[in-house]
């Protein structure tokens, strides 16, 4: 009754916490992937060792579209992990039951790398299943034998996870050397892969897995310390000691709660705080909610670029930016838009700021770049979408169509994309959708290069271009301060007060003539503590720049 | 059990049976006689091809079309049939029929059925050309056609007799590095060369199988090496080092414009691996996209008079230049000639190509710039090196880009890159050429379900090279150099 209640406790847990506490970190690793429900992409995926984990782990991946379904499945991935780990345990009595959530809860511990896929994990479960089932047939005296099929078949269907299986056949062997042969057998297996199927692929991923890690050629050589932890606890199980029945209900309550401490304790480890901020934050903007953003902000903010960007971008869809932007942490002059970087996070605040402000050629660009630095080298349903939408705001609708229909082999963009496609060359339907049509009132007349060094002119000109587009005359405001270009800033002034919409003027841009006025010394002012410190930052880099000539 | 096994055999025998009849009822029964031709996808309606090439496999180009019933017949003899979802050739029989048909026509009848009613279209013909196209097959880049980040990249081989495709080189063999111009001497792989740019960038010289990884850049030269060409001896490769740049438009038409603000010729010694460079060639202006002539003697090139970029990059206009070289002695001439001059036709021309037997020039021709693949308006010419007269390829140019030509190596055939189709994603399409100059109609590098594949395909195609036999390439010693920067070092001649 113990168990069974721990492990409904545990599954609660996980849902709980992924589900409805975290939402964002599964929300990021489903954001990265675009699983399509076709025979070739299953085929696709079996070319490499390790696919049908892949596979799985996507498609169990899919379901975090839905935070609280994802965090269901994954519950149940790691209940099931669990469930296996204790019919692999050496021993039964219930004492030791708490042991075998050490591996879920370890595993969970190492998603806080966020690179780490869950292919890992479903390998993992896979191999501790092998191994149950391997054991359950171990009385008939041909399974060691069998073990010479099995194991180069599942090294190509779950990768070098595998590698846990042999380790736990080990227990199991009663002629220890066979072990070694099963594990002789499996290295030549990889080093034949090795030569032959996977001749674009280094040494250390056909050892240490194609699949596991998002970006494959910086595979932490740590994470192997999970299957390592699991063989050594599964291991201890078959220490003699371990095979003495106990019924202690206390000790095994005592162990459940000593195990559930080490585990919460691993696992807040593990997940970097600020990092899962910023997470957070890109959760928040995709799914449009401004008002946490800027709550969340006003309680704590991470100092970092992505942070300014995500909560400038809240603020000037609340339209508060021109109040309250030099209230929040803001980065620079990059506080609004980044320039291109290249990888998947650190722009994405920009290309939706892009998609916003009506500069959807930026938005498509950066949205593809995006896609494209996801170095496990998959689609993102995300990207995807807006990729799709910056199309047909710009009229290129065979383009559209053929990302359309990707995305309509997808289970939850499917609805999405069918209904994306009944625009599709319908003109006046699109200048009546509610975010399309705006963004076709919105987008540049005329055709020109862009320049990051010169966004506020950008700016400028799509406010110029619509005078209904306020988030353009906000991020213009907005970038002349950060710049400190005073000059225009009050240049300007006159088209906040005409075509703003504000009834009185800006808390923000109140205090920033303020400080203008008094050079700066404005004591409680945000927008002379942003001077200041910038023009500290400056001279840093002076004085840094003068002692390396 | 016995019962059992009567059973299942009855069950087997009765699901053939409904096979057969099904089938029997796809096949066109007096279907309605229609006056035009098919809509057929790709568009292989009176094309020339190669005997033995791959099938030219086609679907309906109407989603609607459920099945589709295609008969070849040969001027010569022989016949094919295919009847399915789309017309689908065996690749043995399609080679013997076209090689049976060698200098005659393929004439194709196509019915579609369509809400399960047969409709016959009127015959279309394909032409097998006279000229054998022997080469192995093709090597290219495929690339997402993304902005400034290079994503799931590749040098790839297609065994143009088949639809095998094999990879030379992966972006999971050497990870961050973008892999990009590559090329064969004169479609023979055993000189090839290749160009990694990145943390780990370098240049590739392949002779042999052996491979050498250079830095190119020089206290002189200051940049690495760019877009190259192999002299037809072997000894020297002809390069451009180029300071790439890009911008990026922010209306609805345009993408990207990549443009120079620095380039100049050189050539490399792949013997000593030192750079001949000439004072003619590394002038103020910008000189970039050398070629060597068939016999070697002559290497052209495109020059343009240097402009504030990105600001005046619709000024930048390229002539088209040539100065001679003596292998012998590894020297230029003394005197440029130019051949094309940007007052003359007020266009910019780039992207030489000569053909291998010396008789003709393909270029590119665009408004202004040096990167045709963006420019829309971006089409092939042709000049005659024997006569001079020059004219647009109006055979094979399209309403958007094409570019990237490339000759086999009886230069009979020519492959390049269009964007007709959808604007963005290029596609390789093949043409002949005979002796008089006349081109043939393009075709779509065939694929087994051709709308299927480019349909699904988010890569583009760029850089093909014919090549007369598979590539040996050998990822893993790529990999090793290139990720430990192991490089020799160019040195100045």
């Amino acid at each position: 009754m113990i168990k069974w209640c721990a492990t409904l406790l545990f599954g609660m847990f996980v849902a709980y916490e992924w589900g409805y506490i975290n939402p964002h970190i599964l929300s990021f690793q489903e954001q990265y992937q675009l699983f399509l429900c076709t025979s070739d992409y299953f085929v696709l995926r079996m070319f490499l060792p390790g696919g049908l984990a892949d596979y799985l782990g996507e498609f169990i991946t899919q379901f975090y579209y839905f935070p609280m379904l994802g965090a269901c499945c994954l519950a149940l991935l790691l209940v099931v992990m669990q469930q296996l780990a204790w019919a692999s345990s050496g021993s039964r009595s219930s004492q030791y039951y708490a042991i075998s959530f050490f591996p879920p809860l370890f595993l969970l511990a190492f998603m806080g790398d966020e690179n780490l896929m869950l292919s890992f994990g479903v390998a993992g479960t896979i191999a501790l299943a092998l191994h149950v089932l391997m054991k359950q047939i171990d009385r008939w005296s041909f399974t060691y034998l069998l073990d010479l099929i099995i194991v180069p078949v599942f090294y190509w269907l779950i990768g070098p996870m595998v590698w846990m299986y042999v380790l736990l056949r080990c227990f199991r062997y009663t002629r220890k050397w066979w072990g070694g042969i099963v594990a002789l057998e499996l290295l030549l297996v990889q080093l034949l892969c090795y030569a032959t199927i996977l001749q674009q692929w280094p040494l250390e991923n056909t050892f240490l897995g194609l699949t596991y890690y998002r970006i494959p050629y910086m595979l932490p050589q740590t994470i192997w310390l999970w299957p390592l932890i699991v063989v050594a606890l599964i291991g201890l199980t078959h220490l003699s000691w371990f095979q003495k029945r106990h019924s202690n209900t206390m000790v095994s309550v005592a162990a459940l709660v000593v195990v559930a401490v080490i585990g919460c304790f691993a696992i807040q480890k593990s997940y970097d705080e600020d990092k899962y901020e910023i997470i957070r934050q890109d959760y928040l903007v995709r799914s449009e909610r401004w008002d946490e953003i800027i709550s969340r902000a006003e309680k704590h903010q991470v100092n970092h670029p992505f942070s300014s960007q995500s909560v400038n971008l809240a603020l000037a869809m609340k339209r508060q930016l021109a109040d309250r932007m030099f209230s929040f942490y803001q980065c620079g002059v990059e506080a609004l838009i980044m320039p291109m970087v290249r990888d998947m996070v650190t722009d994405l605040p920009s290309a939706e700021a892009f998609y916003r402000l009506g500069m959807v050629n930026s938005a498509q660009r950066y949205f593809s770049d995006i896609q494209e630095s996801i170095l496990s080298y998959r689609k993102s349903g995300r990207c995807t979408q807006r990729i799709v939408e910056c199309m047909i705001v710009n009229g290129k609708y065979d383009l559209a169509r053929k990302q359309i229909d990707l995305l309509k082999k997808s289970l939850f963009y499917s609805e999405w994309a069918r209904d994306a496609e009944r625009y599709l060359g319908d003109e006046a339907w699109i200048e009546n959708h509610p975010v399309w049509g705006k963004l076709r009132k919105y987008r540049f007349n005329d055709d020109f290069l862009y320049s990051y060094g010169e966004r506020e002119k950008m700016f400028g000109l799509l406010f110029v271009n619509n005078s209904e587009n306020k988030m353009a005359l906000d991020y213009l405001m907005a970038q002349l301060l950060l710049n400190g270009n005073i000059q225009d800033f009050m240049k300007y002034m006159s088209w906040v007060q005409q075509f703003g919409g504000y009834k009185s003027m800006p808390a923000g841009y109140q205090d920033a003539i303020k400080c203008i006025q008094n050079q700066g010394n404005v004591p409680n002012s945000p927008y002379a503590a942003y001077v200041q410190k910038m023009s500290k930052g400056n001279n840093q880099n002076v004085e840094e720049n003068d002692t390396a000539h | 059990m016995i019962q059992r096994i009567k059973y299942m055999v009855r069950f087997i025998l009765t699901l053939l049976l409904c096979v057969l009849t099904f089938s029997c009822s796809n096949r066109p029964d007096h279907p309605v006689l229609v006056n035009g031709l098919p809509d057929i996808y790709p568009d292989y309606i009176d094309v020339s091809i190669p005997a033995g090439i791959a099938p030219l496999n086609f679907n309906a180009a109407d989603n609607r079309v459920q099945r589709m019933d295609v008969i070849i017949k040969g001027s010569k003899g022989g016949e094919l049939h295919a009847n399915g979802k789309w017309a689908d050739f065996d690749v043995n029989e399609w080679k013997k029929l076209t090689q049976m048909n060698q200098g005659g026509d393929l004439t194709v009848t196509v019915c579609m059925m369509v809400d399960g009613n047969w409709v016959q279209y009127e015959d279309f013909v394909i032409h097998v050309s006279t000229y054998l196209l022997d080469d192995f097959g093709l090597t290219y880049r495929r690339i997402p056609p993304g902005y400034e980040v290079g994503g799931n990249i590749g040098i790839y081989q297609r065994d143009l007799h088949s639809f095998e495709e094999s990879p030379i080189l992966q972006v999971s063999a050497v990870p961050g590095q973008c892999m990009n111009c590559h090329t064969a001497n004169r479609a023979n792989p055993s000189s090839f060369y290749m160009q990694l740019r990145g943390e780990h960038g370098g240049t590739l010289i392949q002779k042999d199988g052996k491979q050498t990884w250079l830095t190119t850049k020089t206290d002189s030269t200051k940049l690495n090496t760019s877009y190259g060409y192999w002299h037809p001896d072997g000894d020297y490769c002809a390069f451009s080092i180029n300071s790439i740049h890009q911008s990026f438009f922010v209306g609805k038409d345009r993408r990207i414009e990549v443009y120079d603000t620095a380039s100049d010729v050189l050539v490399l010694d792949t013997r000593t691996n030192e750079l001949v460079l000439s004072p003619l060639l590394q002038t103020s202006d910008w000189e970039s996209y050398p070629v060597f002539s068939a016999d070697g003697k002559t290497l052209y090139y495109c020059t343009a008079k240097a402009c504030n970029l990105p600001a005046e990059y619709e000024k930048v206009k390229y002539n088209l230049c040539s100065i001679s070289f003596d292998a012998s002695t590894g020297k230029y001439g003394e005197k440029v000639d130019t051949l094309i001059r940007v007052t003359d036709v007020d266009k910019s021309i780039t992207y030489p190509r000569p053909s291998y037997d010396g008789r003709w020039l393909m270029y590119n021709v665009t408004d202004f710039g040096n990167f045709p693949v963006n420019h829309k308006e971006a089409d092939l010419w042709l000049m005659d090196l024997q006569s001079g007269e020059t004219r647009s390829l109006s055979e094979v140019n399209s309403e958007d880009a094409e570019n990237y030509h490339s000759w086999s190596s009886d230069s009979h055939w020519f492959v390049f890159c269009s964007r007709r189709e959808n604007g963005m994603y290029t596609q390789l399409y093949l043409a002949s050429i005979d002796e008089q100059g006349k081109v043939s109609k393009p075709f779509l590098l065939p694929q087994r379900n051709p709308k299927k594949y480019y349909h699904e395909l988010f890569d583009s195609y760029n850089c093909p090279d014919f090549t007369t036999v598979p590539v040996e390439f050998d990822a893993r010693i790529a990999h090793d150099v290139v990720m430990s920067d192991k490089r020799v070092q160019v040195k100045i001649r």
